[in-house]
């Protein structure tokens, strides 16, 4: 044993500069090949669209000039391209949608920012948007509350980020991957993951799309359909329940497009494609008539129902939620010219 | 900021690279104290105000507190210093609880106050920082320590960022001689410190964070009554989680500090092998043990006047210690049931001997278990949110739960029972050995292996960067 001078903390005597050496090696060897599995899997370095990540772009769309920003739940975030966007419109847009997260609360965030003034798409979910459901309601308490340390963390993580796959922090942490092992629980006990695992990926500017696995592995889709159907009955509401009142929603909805038309800028609703059970329950819990025409009928700004638009349907929807890659690029071609209309007539009647 | 954060592996590396410039040593001592303001600043840059509001009060009033002869402005002068950290830490961390019994208590009167909602921020680490602080002037004024020479070694007594948030809370007379000359880093040195920051990690990040706090928050984060079998699963849960979560961070800063080329205490020794509640204490959270055992209960008095006194001493030590992790009631009966657990034990002790200096092994493991069982009960008002949810934990603890619905995945409970007995049979192992005396004896290629076994473990475990539990007392 060796002491630290002056005072009684030792260190053991051992050959530390081999153990060092031992210990690059075998963490560089297990290292590679975790990340070599992960990548045979079908896992690409992306970012990890994190809090702090949603945060960055967030800060952009108040720093931008007029841009154009899209805020609404995991629908818009897969199904709107804005590489194609980019190509037709000359300025890219600011994604800020959140998977399970009503879009009414992104549009409270822009509206709110008195520094914010551009166009903003709002994707409406129903079984979302009309509850207020916020699954990521976290990175609106992170915007707020981010500290230097949180902020500097990001930056330094972004270029691993985009070297090693495995830096998925939401999808591939070794405890998260060991729920997934298939074992009987007692009767009542969920099992404990029952999230998808991985059904997008996003680049640095949060352009998401379906993860090809979805598409390309019939096992792991019908994995995804699985859960969802598990998550639809969760959602369902019990026997007699009253339905969602749309109310509450469509006044702040109301308010909040007042508020950014104040400031120079305007609002698109858009409801985006949704099949199979989804859709069912779409249209059993949140019927078009008492849900999305009240809200357009009430709200100054226009909207772009995919069932009103033939160029919108008969889209490949792999899980039933979100649109496969290429249909996603489909879809935005067709939407843009529906959204730059919508955008030109409500200037037009607008007093 | 967070030692398990990206930040803090680049901040460490460039003090690291900084400290070891060839530079004299008060300039060293700069850059350490720069970058201590700077890790604390990383949290909410306007607190480290209060670091220098403790700093410079402390120092003025030690330095005043050396010079008085006269008893009375001796005691004015501590009673600033104390009122100053105790002012603050109130404020801050007492505040709301304060407030929220005064309402109580007014509704109990039939008087309706309605104040509105304080909006406190909790400064991160403030009990630790305060209690250290105190200590320096409290040394002074029981002329068991002088006061330091220098400011620069006394601020940075105050704010060495390894132990600054999280403890261990540090003596002025273990730091600040460190302090004085300049302090040699050898190779050997800094792999060791790199090696338990690696442990510490492992600690914090892959067993509390990623094998037990899942069970743990579900268990806590019942509304319903559950079963015998998940009341116990998940306590043994968050009793494992809050010695991995805190004796992890106790480890790294010991380790942070280590590469610097200095000494911090030891914080915790294997505690779930304690023999009773006296060596629980002396195993668990040492530097605050210590503390409030040198600091109040010898002031109160201690076990020198009488037995029915030694017993209100331990109480009233245990009690505040118990409010010192958190300004909730909740806390106070986990001070409250260790204070009857000791006072038990003294009793016991005066009929029956120490069990701890027994050389009956079979009498020693009983006793053990009982201390390790009645532990396990103080957990439980201590991770519970409310006094609602701890009775009914506790009640299907006994087995009394009627109605209950299991909660746990098998997959969880697997992974507590592995942890929990990987966990007592490594505690008793180590009982009355170090980790040093063990590392030292072992081949290199075993502490190499082990090594990267925790390193890899930590980076593909990477965790959701969640704070240390005691960051909040």
């Amino acid at each position: 044993m060796t002491h630290i001078d002056g005072t009684d903390r030792t260190v053991p005597d051992l050959a530390w500069r081999r153990a060092w050496g031992l210990v690059l090696l075998l963490v560089i060897l297990a290292t590679a090949a975790w990340e070599f599995n992960w990548r045979a899997y079908g896992y690409n370095s992306r970012v990890v669209d994190s809090p702090a990540f949603w945060t960055i772009q967030r800060k952009a769309a108040t720093a931008a000039e007029d841009p154009v920003v899209v805020v609404g739940s995991s629908r818009t975030l897969f199904d709107i391209n804005l590489d194609v966007w980019e190509r037709l419109d000359g300025r890219r847009p600011i994604q800020l949608s959140l998977e399970g997260t009503s879009g009414l609360h992104g549009l409270k965030h822009l509206a709110e920012d008195p520094d914010f003034s551009g166009t903003v798409i709002v994707g409406v979910t129903p079984p979302l948007y009309f509850t207020g459901f916020a699954y990521r309601g976290d990175v609106f308490e992170h915007f707020e509350s981010e500290t230097p340390s949180e902020w500097a963390g990001k930056q330094l993580s972004m270029p691993l980020e985009r070297v090693f796959a495995f830096i998925e922090a939401e999808n591939l942490p070794l405890f998260e991957l060991i729920q997934d092992i298939p074992m009987p629980n007692r009767e009542g006990v969920n099992p404990p993951h029952m999230e998808i695992r991985k059904l997008s990926e996003s680049d640095f500017s949060r352009n998401t799309s379906m993860w090809p696995r979805v598409e390309e592995d019939s096992t792991y889709r019908q994995g995804s359909r699985d859960i969802w159907v598990h998550t639809l009955n969760q959602m369902a509401p019990p026997p007699n329940a009253p339905p969602a009142d749309p109310e509450p929603f469509i006044e702040e909805t109301i308010a909040y497009v007042a508020a950014i038309r104040e400031r120079g800028g305007d609002v698109v609703f858009i409801r985006a494609p949704s099949s199979g059970p989804w859709r069912e329950v779409e249209a059993g819990g949140f019927p078009r008539e008492k849900y999305w025409d009240r809200l357009m009928e009430r709200v100054d700004a226009r909207g772009i129902h995919f069932e009103d638009h033939p160029e919108l349907m008969g889209l490949d929807l792999p899980e039933w939620s979100h649109l496969s890659r290429a249909s996603a690029i489909r879809y935005t071609e067709a939407l843009y010219p529906l959204i730059q209309e919508a955008l030109t007539v409500h200037e037009e009647v607008a007093p | 900021m967070l030692f398990n954060s990206l930040t803090f592996v680049a901040f460490f590396a460039i003090v690291l690279g900084l400290y070891n410039l060839p530079i004299s040593w008060r300039s060293r001592k700069i850059i350490l104290l720069v970058a201590s303001y700077a890790f604390y600043a990383a949290w909410s840059p306007p607190f480290v105000l209060l670091l220098w509001l403790s700093t410079l009060v402390d120092w003025h009033v030690a330095k005043a507190l050396f010079r008085a002869r006269d008893l009375s402005r001796r005691r004015l002068l501590l009673v600033v210093s104390v009122a100053v950290n105790l002012g603050v830490l109130g404020f801050f961390k007492y505040g709301g609880f304060l407030l929220e019994n005064f309402v109580a208590l007014m509704t109990l009167m039939g008087v309706d106050f309605q104040p509105a909602a304080p909006s406190i921020i909790l400064p991160v680490g403030i009990s630790f920082y305060t209690f250290q602080t105190m200590a320096y002037s409290l040394d002074v004024y029981l002329r068991r320590s002088e006061p330091s020479r220098s400011l620069l070694d006394f601020a940075l007594f105050v704010t060495f960022f390894p132990q600054l948030v999280a403890g261990p809370i540090v003596r002025p007379t273990h730091l600040l001689p460190q302090f004085a000359e300049a302090r040699r880093v050898r190779i050997n040195q800094l792999l060791w410190g790199l090696g338990l920051m690696t442990l510490g990690l492992f600690q914090k990040v892959v067993i509390a964070d990623g094998m037990l706090a899942k069970a743990s928050d579900t268990v806590f984060g019942a509304t319903a009554a559950v079963p015998f079998v998940d009341a116990w699963l998940g306590t043994l849960a968050f009793a494992g989680q809050i010695f991995s979560d805190f004796a992890g961070y106790s480890t790294t800063a010991i380790g942070a500090a280590l590469c610097l080329g200095f000494s911090l205490p030891n914080n915790f020794r294997f505690p779930y092998a304690a023999i009773g509640f006296s060596d629980f204490w002396r195993r668990w959270h040492i530097s605050l043990s210590t503390w409030l055992r040198d600091y109040l209960y010898i002031p109160l008095g201690g076990n020198r006047k009488g037995p029915a006194r030694t017993y209100v001493n331990l109480m009233i030590t245990m009690l505040l210690g118990g409010l010192w992790h958190g300004a909730a009631w909740t806390f106070v009966v986990w001070g409250g049931l260790h204070g009857l657990y000791l006072m038990a034990e003294r009793f016991l002790q005066r009929r029956f001997g120490d069990p701890e200096r027994t050389t009956g092994l079979l009498h020693q493991v009983f006793v053990g278990i009982v201390t390790y069982f009645l532990v396990q009960i103080t957990w439980v008002f201590f991770r519970a949110p409310d006094f609602s949810t701890a009775w009914r934990l506790v009640i299907s603890m006994f087995g009394f739960s009627e109605g209950a619905a299991p909660v746990l995945a098998t997959v969880h409970m697997i992974q507590v029972v592995v942890v929990t007995v990987v966990m007592l049979v490594v505690h008793w192992y180590m009982r009355s050995r170090t980790l040093e005396e063990v590392v030292g004896r072992a081949h290199w290629m075993v502490v190499g292996a082990t090594w990267a076994v925790m390193l890899f473990a930590l980076i593909v475990t990477q965790g959701s960067g969640s704070s240390f539990i005691y960051f909040q007392f």
